[in-house]
Formats: structure tokens, sequence, C-alpha cells
């Protein structure tokens, strides 16, 4: 912004009393503009600081307190006395009333440091408070315990650079995808530590950035009803376990918006005493930044009571769609996944498998499985680089040890016998997914055991003519597609890897939806793509094609068959 | 349950107009020819100025809901329509004028050409006898018109002034109106015009042409569209089940007529009804011309068919059941009956075929 739009501005801002006295700050650098002003808060005035950023008016303006204002002690004032009085997230601004923009941003900070006056969202503090503790600690350690409503001892792994605090050296092992041995070695300092938790509704003021810390008596009169709630037995055993030279604690404040706050606070005492202890006066200590990557902070919700990372699935075919539902599953929070493929990665697949080139000639269920450790921590993937029959021939597979069954072979006869012994055998639900040739479609089936409608029955028409022919496809019956099929090894097919990442998308809502237990029944959903390849070369679409998306979705419990082998004797639900 | 849909995939097959179709194209393609050849010098002799029109195909031919006649009359519809306002126009006060223009460009072109009151007709004959007709629509065109709507000439030579009119009119609409529903679905849309060729041949084996004996066919398409609902055997494959599709309809039809109770000099009758409105303008009712008795007629004959599709519903013999159906007065001979031997053939299914999965 130029100057002179600046004091264009300046002189709207003038026609009423939002900002009184207000005029340039001279001399700021670059094209940032400063204005200088007064603001009314019940009744007293207060000086304040407009910043204009280079794209002012399409971001908002930053709003500073003068040093040593009587306000600058209050929630939402951050670091440089600037009032915190909107996320920027979320809001959309008109670029051509830049003056209203500013008396807006007035309003809500002048609201803000009203409140806080008043005590009125000194609850704010609890859901800021890692921001502030943040502004004061030097150091960090990394927690990977999911913090629980009661106080608990944890320990700490640690080297010269970096600190895990963990309930097990296992749990650091699993984090880091490493074995045990190799956590010890990497970090072979272990330290006894605790989790204090603070009372829901607790209020604690954060320490200024500007001004010395707490010592250890602000720090035990601010953390005094987290020790309240402890037994005897536990206070001892908790002061206890750091009666040493030095030692951390960690402490954890509800948060009014859910979950909690963590900070963490060390300490070094000469003479051997807990900061706790009766003569742990004269210990110092030190604010110490939490970085939260526990699971229960950082892995999605399920949306329901059951997590999905304590379920257990298996998939079956990690080609296209099987890549992208293995990372999908995963992104949604199920963590504990067998795949199983015996395929090796080839040049055909590079542009419609999640991938890529990266893992070309290496099995695809063990590339997988680095693939997916690499990106998502907590990930417990378990690789079988054989075909199904093979693993459960080993015994590396037992169907009724899983929650879920996905199939993306896309290989009905394969599929056919794995819809027996998931549905029939081992009682548990199985998802199906496959895609149809040149862009024309895919389909998701889940088949729930006891209850009518299996991947089999697609395969029962009641016509004999057509026992061989999917009754769901796209495509119609008796055509041979070799080549066209996305599965097969064609360089070019249009549109593979939308298509299967399509399918996949169906096959994850499924997959939730079931481990949730959200959907009881067995269903069939089916996209309709684009048949213009299709008919091009010469290809018959099925009827089913040519109805609409709509009626499709319609008959989605419908696809049961009587004449199934399977599920057909069932009773009707 | 037998399953006839392979019987009314041929009988389908052998009720609709196919091949006659091309003929009758070519008969209109001439009449247009005719039309457009000789109208200049009839407008000329009246010493009026030249109307050039426009043609559009109509009805069941334009809908593909026609079928073959029984007594081998085809007949085709065709909308001509002329740049006249109906308001002010040299037509506006007598349409049937324009009818006389129309009828004398084709005169001679065959023997019989006639205005009759909702066209003019030009019939074709073979040996002696009519073999098919052309109806000629005769519009004022809605560009000419300051509602933006199409008028039909109505009238006949010998109409009195009541009866000649312009009268408000929307077949193209009309189309769309029956197939919007269909507008994604395509089985759908094929059963739909399936159903009501069943219908249209039931007819034509049940009614007399004379008169406003029958039901017409606008009628019966009109009660397609408000009470066929697709129905198939399998509701993932949509594999189509006409018999089901068909009963439905026929359902909907009997349970739709309602009593009426008239004072008829001074006696009070009570009659059956039922309605078709055309869902576009002119929104008259296409059954109102029937008499009670040509009605009570209908309504007699549509509870029949009724029984006779229930009965070859529940039919367990295929055979059995093709019999119920291609009895005269349910869908006629042309209706298949399949030999024992045929039906009783187990098809063996294939070990190894082919498959569109993909994973």
């Amino acid at each position: 912004m130029q100057k002179h739009e600046a004091l264009i501005i300046l002189d709207l801002l003038k026609t009423d009393d939002s900002l009184q006295e207000s005029e340039l700050v001279p001399n700021v650098e670059g094209n940032t503009i400063a204005i200088s002003g007064k603001v009314s808060i019940e009744g007293h005035k207060i000086k304040i600081l407009l910043v204009l950023d280079p794209d002012f008016p399409r971001s908002l303006p930053y709003i500073f307190l003068q040093n040593g204002s009587e306000y600058e002690d209050l929630p939402h004032v951050l670091k440089e006395n600037m009032v915190c009085y909107q996320t920027t997230e979320g809001i959309i601004l008109d670029e051509k009333q830049p003056a209203e923009i500013i008396r807006w941003a007035i309003q809500k900070a002048v609201i803000v440091l009203a409140d806080g006056k008043k005590g009125a969202n000194w609850g704010d503090y609890a859901d800021e408070f890692e921001v502030y503790w943040g502004y004061v600690s030097s150091s960090s350690i990394i927690n990977l315990v999911n913090t629980t409503a009661k106080s608990h001892e944890v320990k700490l792994f640690k080297n010269g650079q970096k600190s895990y605090l963990a309930q097990s050296v296992g749990d650091v092992a699993r984090y880091l995808h490493l074995d045990i041995d190799k956590v010890r070695q990497k970090f072979p300092i272990e330290e006894r530590s605790a989790i204090f938790v603070l009372p829901v509704g607790t209020v604690i003021r954060p320490p200024r950035f500007d001004q010395p810390f707490w010592l250890v008596d602000e720090l035990k009169r601010v953390i005094q009803p987290a020790l309240d709630t402890l037994s005897v037995k536990q206070y001892k055993q908790y002061i206890k376990l750091n009666n040493s030279m030095s030692g951390t604690m960690v402490f954890a404040l509800p948060r009014p918006s859910g979950g909690f706050s963590l900070f963490g606070v060390s300490y070094v005492s000469p003479e051997g005493n807990h900061p706790f202890s009766e003569r742990g006066n004269s210990a110092k200590i030190q604010p110490i930044k939490v970085l939260r990557e526990e699971a229960s902070y950082i892995l999605p919700r399920g949306g329901s009571k059951t997590a999905h990372s304590s379920k257990r699935v298996l998939l079956v075919g990690s080609g296209a769609v099987g890549g992208y539902v293995a990372h999908e599953l995963v992104r949604a929070g199920v963590m504990n996944l067998t795949v199983v493929d015996s395929d090796k990665m080839s040049l055909e697949n590079t542009f419609r498998h999640v991938l890529g080139n990266a893992y070309q000639g290496r099995p695809k269920a063990s590339s997988m499985r680095d693939e997916l450790n690499r990106k998502f921590p907590y990930a417990d993937i378990v690789a079988i680089d054989t075909s199904i029959e093979q693993a459960v021939n080993d015994g590396l597979v037992r169907f009724s040890t899983f929650d879920l069954v996905i199939s993306a072979l896309g290989k009905p006869t394969t599929e056919i016998w794995l819809n027996e012994q998931a549905v029939k055998y081992a009682k548990v639900p199985i998802l199906f997914g496959w895609v149809e040739p040149l862009g024309i479609g895919g389909h998701a089936l889940l088949a729930q055991p006891g209850i009518k409608g299996c991947f089999k029955c697609l395969y029962s028409s009641i016509d004999p003519e057509d026992a061989m022919a999917n009754r769901a496809a796209f495509a119609g019956k008796n055509q041979w597609f070799g080549k066209s099929l996305s599965g097969c090894g064609q360089l070019h097919t249009p549109y593979g890897s939308l298509d299967a990442s399509r399918t996949a998308n169906l096959m994850t809502q499924l997959a939730l939806d079931s481990l949730t237990g959200k959907e009881t029944k067995g269903m069939l959903l089916s996209w309709k793509g684009d048949s213009a390849e299709f008919l091009k070369q010469k290809y018959v679409l099925s009827e089913r094609f040519k109805t609409s998306e709509e009626q499709l979705y319609h008959t989605r419990y419908l696809f049961a068959s009587s004449a199934c082998p399977i599920c057909g004797r069932l009773p009707n639900i | 349950m037998a399953n006839v849909q392979k019987q009314f995939d041929q009988y389908h097959n052998q009720i609709k107009l196919r091949q006659e179709e091309t003929i009758l194209a070519e008969k209109r393609d001439i009449i247009r020819k005719k039309l457009k050849e000789n109208l200049p010098k009839v407008f000329e002799d009246h010493d009026e100025e030249n109307l050039v029109p426009e043609f559009c195909d109509q009805g069941s031919y334009e809908m593909g809901t026609g079928i073959k006649p029984l007594d081998g009359e085809y007949d085709i519809d065709q909308g001509v329509y002329f740049p006249t306002s109906k308001d002010n126009g040299t037509y506006a006060k007598d349409p049937v004028l324009l009818k006389e223009r129309v009828h004398e460009a084709l005169e001679g072109h065959t023997k019989d050409v006639c205005i009759r009151r909702p066209c003019v007709t030009v019939f074709y004959q073979k040996d002696g006898e009519r073999v098919f007709h052309v109806d000629l629509a005769i519009y004022s065109d809605s560009s000419s018109n300051t509602d933006n709507t199409d008028y039909l000439a109505m009238g006949k030579r010998n109409s009195g002034d009541d009866y000649r009119e312009w009268q408000r009119s929307n077949p193209t609409v009309l189309k769309d109106t029956f197939f919007r529903r269909f507008s994604n679905d395509e089985p759908a849309r094929k059963q739909f015009r399936r159903v009501i060729r069943y219908m249209k041949r039931w007819k034509d084996l049940n009614f007399s042409s004379d008169g406003n004996n029958a039901p017409r066919g606008i009628g019966l398409t009109i009660s397609a569209h408000e009470g066929f609902m697709p129905k198939y055997s399998d509701p993932i494959t949509y594999k189509p089940d006409d018999l089901e599709a068909l009963l439905g309809l026929v359902n909907y039809m009997v349970n739709s007529f309602f009593s009426i109770t008239r004072n008829e000099n001074g006696n009070l009758i009570t009659v059956r009804r039922l309605t078709a409105y055309l869902p576009v303008e002119p929104n008259t009712d296409i059954y109102a011309r029937m008499s009670d008795s040509q009605m009570q007629s209908f309504e007699d004959k549509l509870k029949n068919l009724k029984t006779a599709l229930e009965k070859a519903t529940s039919e367990v013999d295929t055979v059995e059941a093709c019999k119920i159906l291609a009895s005269d007065k349910v869908l006629g001979d042309c209706f298949p009956i399949p030999t024992k031997e045929a039906t009783a053939v187990v098809t063996k299914s294939a070990a190894v075929a082919s498959s569109s999965n993909a994973g």
C-alpha cells in the first residue's frame, strides 16, 4: 500500500471516533503502513498501533498495545503485545472498503480486551496455553503419550538432541518404525517422569515472555490443584521418582474447547531435592515446550466411539485400486492393516498406481508397507508378498482375526472364493471393489455375514445363461476386453488412475461405515463414468449402465440373488 | 411363475412399426416436396401472399410408440407450420381456408385427399384398397402469434362458423412431457414404449375403429404416462419384466375408473368414466368423446385384460402362460407360444466366461 492510499484511509477513519487522534507513524520500512490512535474500552482511552501489511486490504490489520499497557496481561494478547482478535481462516474481506475492515478489526479487538479485563474470557488461556508456553520455552520434548484424565507415570527417552515422552520403549519403537534395540541405541538416556493432570476448569495465567520465568513457588501454586487430586501414595511416588539432581515434569491443562494443553518443566536441583518436596525450593526450573505427536492428538477421529485405530483390516490386492484404498484407510485412522499381493510393481503401473515409479521391480505389498510407514506415524502395516491362497495355506492369514476383509484384486474367480471364506466360514464382513474398462465406471460391494447379499450374488443370475456374467457390470456380457482392462499391461488406459481413486473412495467410505457399525447391511455402490471411449471401440454397454445414477443408488440394497448358493437361503431382513 | 420376457420381446418385434416406417417416411417426403412445389402457384391463383411452410413429425411415429395396424392401414402424422397469424392473417377468420389451399396443392397427388376436422389426409391405395394415409395437421406458427404459441386449424368444409377455429396446440412439448421422467433411464424408457404398443395392439384387437368406439392411441399413451411404472425381473441387471409392467398399468387404469351420477330426462343414471387429460394445451380429455356405453365396454374389456394378465402371471408353465397371452382378446396370435420341448431345454452354463472386472 502506498502512503497516499493510507492517507485516504486515514481521512475515512476520521469520519467517526472508532480510532481517535489517528495519525500515520512516520519512517516505517517497506510498504508496511502503521497508524497510531486511541480506542475507548469501557470508558478508558488506550493507545493502539495498527499495522497494515503490504497486501492490506486483502488481509486483516495487526493491532498492538503500547508497551506497559494495563491491558497487556490478558488472554489473546500475544508476544509483542499483539492482540489476537480473529483467526485468519474462515473470513472474506471486501478490499473495496479498507476503512470498514479496520473499524471491524478495532471493534473485535476492543471486545477481546474488555472481556479480558472483566475476566470473561480467561478460560481461553487454557486453549492457547501452548502458544504462550512456546514463547517462554527454549527447548522441547516430543510427547507420544495419549493424555488421560488421571495423572500417571511416564518415561523420557533422550539423547543430546531429541527427547521422547512415552509409556514404554516399545511405543517409541512403533512410532519411529524401528526395533527396540535400535531405539535404546539411539536414545540411551531413560528417565522416569510424570504427567500431572489439572482439574477441569483450572485457569492459569501463562508466564510472560518479557519477564523472568516462574520460581518454584509460583509453579507449585499454579499446579497445586493437580497435586491435590493425588493420593498420598501417588504424591510420594511421583515426587520420589524424580528424586534426582534433574528431571522433567509434564502438566496437562484441560481446554474448554476439548482435549488438553500440555506444557513441560525441567528442573535442576543440586541437592537432589524434587522441586515439590519440602526442601525443593532452591531448584532451578525451566519451561519446556511439549510437541504433540501422540496418537490421540494427530490421528483422525473415526466419528464414533470405537476408534478405527483398534480395528484390524486385511487388504487383498494392492494394485491401482488397492493402493488408494490402503492410503485412504490409514488416513482415516485405520492403523492395523495387512496387505497381501503377489505382484511386483512394473513400469505399466506407474501412472495409475499410488506408488508411482519409486518402487519399480519390488513386490507391491511390501512396497505399500514401506510407503505407508514413511508417510504415516503409528501405521502398523504387515506385508505378505504372496497370493492370498498361499498366505492362507502358510497360516499367515486367518480371516476370522480381522474386523474387515477388503479385496481389490479385480479377479472374480479368486474373489468368489474369498467371499465364501469370509461370509460363510469366518463370519467377517468383506468388501470388494473393481473398475471396468475404458473409464465406464467402478463398483464397491459390501457383504455382511448372516445377511442376504454377497459377492457371489452378482454371479448368481436366475437365468442360467448368465451364471458367469457379473449382474452389476456396466459392460455388456460376453465381450472380451483383454488389453482394455486397466488391470492389464496396457500403458495408456484413459483415466486409469482417476477410475481407481473414484472406486477407492466408494470402498473406503463403505469400509469405514462397516467398521463403525454404521452400515450393518450389504450394499452395492456404483459410479458411472464416460462411455465415449468404450463405445468408440465398438463395445456394448449393459442395460444397467443406461439407467440413472439415482436409480443405481436407489437399488443399492437390492443386489442379493435368491439363486446365490452362499447366502440365498438366508432369511430376508 | 414362468418367465415370458423372451416371448414379449419377440411379440414386440412383431407389432412395432419397422420397415413400413421407411415407406411412410418416403411418402411423407414426397408430400413435403409436393407442397413446396405447388403451394406458390396455389397462393398466386388466389391472390394471396405466398407462405412457405415448415414441417415436423408428430404422433406415434415421432414418439416411437407406433404399431403395425391390424387392418393394414398405416398412418403417419405430419405437422405443417405456416407463418400466418391466427388473429390478423388472411386465414384468421377461417382456418379451413388454409386447409383448402393445402388440399388444392395436393389434389391429384393421390386419388384420395380429404379435409378432416383436425387435419388434411392423403390416402394411398393399392389394388383399390387404402393401404396407408398421411395426416397433415395445419398450424399457425408460434412465431406469427403474439403469445408465441402454435395454433391448429380445426374444421371441415361443411363446418359451421362455430366449428372453424384456431386451437392452441403443443405437440412437440407433448413428447418432451411424456419422456421427461425417463431422460436418464433408457431401460425404463424402452419399456414404457413397449407397454404403450401392447396396449395399442390390445385396443385394435378389442374395438372396432368406427367413430369413438375405441379409446384413441394418444389416450392410452396419456394413461401410460400417468400409470406406468418400470418393472424388472432383476433390479440389478435391469432385465425387463414386461408382463408385470403391463399388468401394473392395466391395474392403474382399472382403478382409475370412477362413477358419476347425472340427471337425464328426470332419471338419475350412474355411469363409469375414465379420463385422459392432455398434459399440454389444450389440456382436453381425450376420452371425453367416448359415449357412456363405449366407456362401459372399455372398462369391461380392461377388466378382462387384467384377469388374463393375472392368470398369466401366476402360471408356472411358460407354454400355458403364453397361450393365455396369445388369445384373441388379450395380445392376439402374434404372441408366440413356444413348444414344450423348447422350454424344457436346460441351458448349461459355461465354465469359462469373459469378465470386465479389474483392480
